[in-house]
């Protein structure tokens, strides 16, 4: 049993191989660890995984002011820095890491071994990265009909696109979300880029898992799994697809306000940076928002009385709410609000959600000690499940960290053929690169 | 048939046939969430209110922008394959109906304001006692306890509230949020996977569970950016994503930049790229010069790349940009609008877009599969007319003809 494994939990049991990069896949297999699986990180000594563990070495001009210093504890990287980021550490928790170079005929005889044991492989990296190594569901299906693979890549596994580099912003623009999220007065390049598409895959991807699980338990048979990040995130766009399908028009960006909702924006509040969202659905609504800022008399201006008005004069309806809110921090907003049953909401700040009561009083963080990183508070798993409770059982495995497992329990090598694994650079807990650089240096 | 429910045996049809699920849900993320279980096999019986129906049937888009409760967009992409049964769970009849269908259910999915349903005697701690491995997915906006339980919300105040919308539009100006409901979906699929890890376990323990799905949590921890922002707050007290940090990573290009017929989107995070940037310009002589080379990470050149870059542009096509961008396996994409969407010949390619047949509003084109199953198929399928399966599986509870014109005319049904 491993070490990470809590018998009493959904997917206690199902032992996932995690060759996922970035955001999307890690994601994936972050759900799934959370739910009991006991997930293993295939990692390789020889190739560090900087999509995902961050940089080996970490240029110091850009820990120290730039935006990308954030991601280490008190913006130090440490000796080993691909084990105290933030990106490793979320998106691991729960996991296990083993090394070894599959690109040398030895560590593939062992990745095929280790996939003979398992229930489920995901992999998002480019398509054909795999297959260049001879790794495909055909060759590896007859070694373990059971086994569930995941495909994951930005484009699926067909197609013209099919091996297009693209990280989630790219996958944005290509299935038209970009063109639908920007400034209506602005031109697209002023549109910073989101990685919507890394959650959209990441949650299809759980879901298309745990789908071909249940099909398993009466069929007895694992299948392929081909998952386009781009198809998913298609369908999270509905109602701008729908409306070429329906009307053949092309909707650009309504910037923050909505097709039927007014008002429906970001009204400025006191202080620097502060802002209050509002989501005015129906008239009822729009005369208790009146009411509750002290202006009983809006909802009878000729302007603002109907919705169809209300959106033909939303500059001037913002301006209105603005002298308003302007005057208020944007929880007061929200309270004053919220309790005449309108729909506000205030703008945190990452610090205000950190320290935000309601999440506190869920339990939605977790507060764990990870070695060589430190205690912080971590956000939990994505739902509450009141028989089998959800944790953050184990910090995000070091590099290595669980080889002697992996090795001798799952593999059950010998006791000489893990030394000669270990002497041959596939077990270790190490980069081959820091190794050099180290013994140079002495 | 088997009472209401279709039969459990269901080898050679999709992954998830024989699953039973009574969906109480309505707008978005649950209809969602058991659009993803209908597709690929379960049977679920929606119930919707007597009086119009899902809320979404409301909502555009629709044909020429005339509001018709058959012919909404979102809620016919949302709802395929489902079975539409009216009935008023205000009623002591309604109720009991409920009961009845949830005792034969291995999952009832909700999204109403916590507590509701209990109020109703329909809630998961009534609908449990005689049913054990009833599974219970109840989505909202804040969860099922805590402070805001009761809070209303919509998609924009979720994104301002879960920290995530901070971080996205110009540093001076106001933030923005992203595209439509983007997170209701989001959400829905994540509901849908906690749906099933519960239900696997309570098909081999024999043990149902409540899960408690809360949008601002799915917001909050989102891979987007909203969690790894909160890591970062946690361990420095600044953020990685910010509205003035986005571009400035490195000097290799990262955004939107124009180009003759539109723009283009490149997304260039790692210094090892800049040779394929200079490769993918037609300036394989910058590959390795160490004023660029040496110094990604120095914004003060980043004007002079743009320049570069904006030169080899502004003359092609977003086709010869994307082409150009790829040979040099550089992660540049064309910024698509839907129509380029729909012609893309990748889509077209994959035969992603799949038409669909509808009483009311005719044959149209929806999204695909989300996935492909290897060897489970994915269902294509229409949305259901309101209460269009009410007969069928009222009929079978044994309510007859004359029954069944009683709670018609009791607004029961």
């Amino acid at each position: 049993m491993s070490i990470s494994a809590d018998p009493s939990l959904p997917l206690s049991g199902v032992r996932v191989l995690d060759l996922t990069i970035v955001w999307a896949g890690p994601f994936a297999t972050q759900i799934l660890a959370d739910m009991g699986a006991e997930v293993i990180r295939i990692e390789s000594l020889q190739r560090p995984d900087v999509n995902t563990r961050g940089q080996v070495r970490v240029p110091k001009a850009s820990v120290e002011q730039g935006p990308w210093g954030a991601n280490y504890p008190d913006r130090d990287p440490g000796e080993r820095p691909w084990e105290r980021s933030s990106s490793i550490n979320l998106n691991s928790r729960n996991k296990l890491s083993m090394t070894v170079d599959w690109t040398r005929p030895r560590g593939m005889e062992i990745f095929r071994r280790l996939l003979q044991r398992s229930d489920v492989l995901v992999d998002n990296n480019a398509a054909g990265t795999l297959e260049k190594l001879g790794i495909t569901y055909e060759a590896l299906s007859p070694l373990n009909p059971r086994l569930i693979w995941v495909s994951m890549p930005a484009y699926g596994m067909s197609g013209p696109y099919k091996y297009h580099k693209g990280y989630g912003a790219n996958v944005e623009a290509i299935v038209g979300h970009t063109g639908l999220r920007g400034y209506t007065d602005s031109d697209p390049t002023t549109t910073y880029p989101v990685y919507h598409a890394d959650a959209a895959a990441a949650s299809a991807a759980t879901f298309a898992t745990l789908a071909a699980l249940w099909h398993r338990r009466r069929s007895g048979r694992g299948q392929h799994i081909d998952l386009s990040q781009a198809e998913t995130v298609v369908h999270h766009l509905s109602q701008a697809v729908m409306d070429y399908s329906l009307n053949g028009r092309s909707q650009s960006t309504p910037g923050n306000r909505h097709s039927w909702m007014a008002p429906h924006d970001l009204l400025p509040c006191a202080g620097d940076d502060r802002w209050l969202a509002i989501a005015i659905d129906g008239d009822a609504e729009w005369v208790r928002l009146c009411a509750a800022i002290g202006r009983p008399e809006l909802p009878g201006d000729p302007r603002f009385a109907t919705v169809l008005q209300r959106r033909r004069h939303q500059d001037e309806l913002a301006g209105e709410l603005s002298t308003w809110s302007r005057q208020r921090s944007p929880v007061e907003a929200m309270r004053i609000l919220q309790a005449a049953g309108v729909r506000a909401g205030a703008l945190h700040t990452t610090r205000e959600v950190l320290d935000d009561e309601h999440l506190r009083a869920r339990g939605f963080f977790e507060t764990v000690e990870v070695p060589g990183v430190g205690r912080y508070p971590w956000p939990g798993p994505q739902a509450k499940l009141t028989e089998t409770p959800l944790h953050i059982r184990r910090p995000a495995p070091r590099l290595g960290e669980d080889n002697e497992y992996v090795y001798r329990e799952v593999l059950e090598v010998t006791e000489a053929e893990y030394d000669e694994l270990a002497r041959e650079e596939h077990i270790g807990t190490t980069y081959v690169a820091v190794q050099q650089a180290q013994a140079a240096a002495t | 048939m088997s009472g209401p429910w279709m039969p459990r045996d269901g080898e050679g049809l999709g992954a998830l046939s024989g699953l039973r699920v009574l969906d109480l849900s309505a707008r978005i993320a649950g209809p969602w969430c058991t659009k993803l279980l209908a597709d690929y096999g379960a049977d679920v019986i929606k119930v919707e209110r007597p009086d119009g129906g899902d809320p979404a049937r409301a909502w555009g888009p629709f044909p020429a922008d005339v509001p018709d409760g058959e012919r909404s967009g979102l809620f016919l992409h949302c709802n395929t394959n489902k079975r539409s049964l009216t009935l008023n769970w205000r009623t002591r009849e309604g109720q009991e109906m409920l009961r009845r269908l949830a005792a034969d259910a291995d999952l009832v999915v909700e999204a109403s304001r916590p507590g509701t349903l209990s109020r109703y005697g329909i809630g998961y701690q009534q609908l449990r006692r005689d049913h054990p491995e009833l599974v219970h997915l109840a989505i909202s906006n804040f969860g099922q306890d805590g402070p805001y339980r009761s809070v209303d919300a919509s998609e924009i105040t979720l994104y301002a509230m879960g920290g995530a919308m901070q971080t996205t539009g110009l540093p001076d100006r106001e933030p923005l949020k992203m595209a439509h409901t983007v997170l209701q979906f989001h959400a829905g699929a994540v509901a849908a996977s906690f749906a099933m890890a519960a239900l696997l376990h309570a098909a081999t323990r024999g043990r149902g569970q409540l899960v408690d799905v809360s949008l601002l949590e799915v917001v909050a921890s989102s891979p987007d950016r909203a969690a790894l922002n909160l890591v970062c707050e946690a361990y420095s007290g600044s953020v990685t994503f910010n509205r003035s940090a986005a571009p400035g990573w490195s000097i290799l290009p990262t955004g939107v930049y124009p180009c003759a017929d539109g723009y283009v989107h490149f997304n260039a995070p790692l210094a090892t790229w800049w040779p394929r940037f200079a490769a993918m310009i037609d300036r394989p002589e910058l590959a390795s010069d160490q004023r660029f080379t040496a110094n990604l990470n120095d914004l003060t050149l980043k004007p002079e790349v743009d320049a570069m870059l904006l030169e080899w542009t502004m003359p092609r096509t977003k086709a010869q940009v994307q082409e150009q961008a790829q040979a040099c396996a550089f992660a540049g994409s064309a910024v698509n609008t839907m129509e380029d969407l729909f012609n893309d010949p990748h889509f077209a390619s994959r035969g992603f877009f799949v038409e669909v047949d509808h009483p009311e509003a005719g044959r149209l084109r929806y999204p695909g599969a989300p996935f492909r199953m290897g060897d489970t198929p994915w269902r294509v399928g229409r949305a259901p007319l309101l209460g269009e399966h009410t007969e069928e599986v009222l009929g079978a509870l044994g309510y007859d003809v004359a029954a069944l014109g009683r709670l018609r005319e009791q607004g029961v049904v």
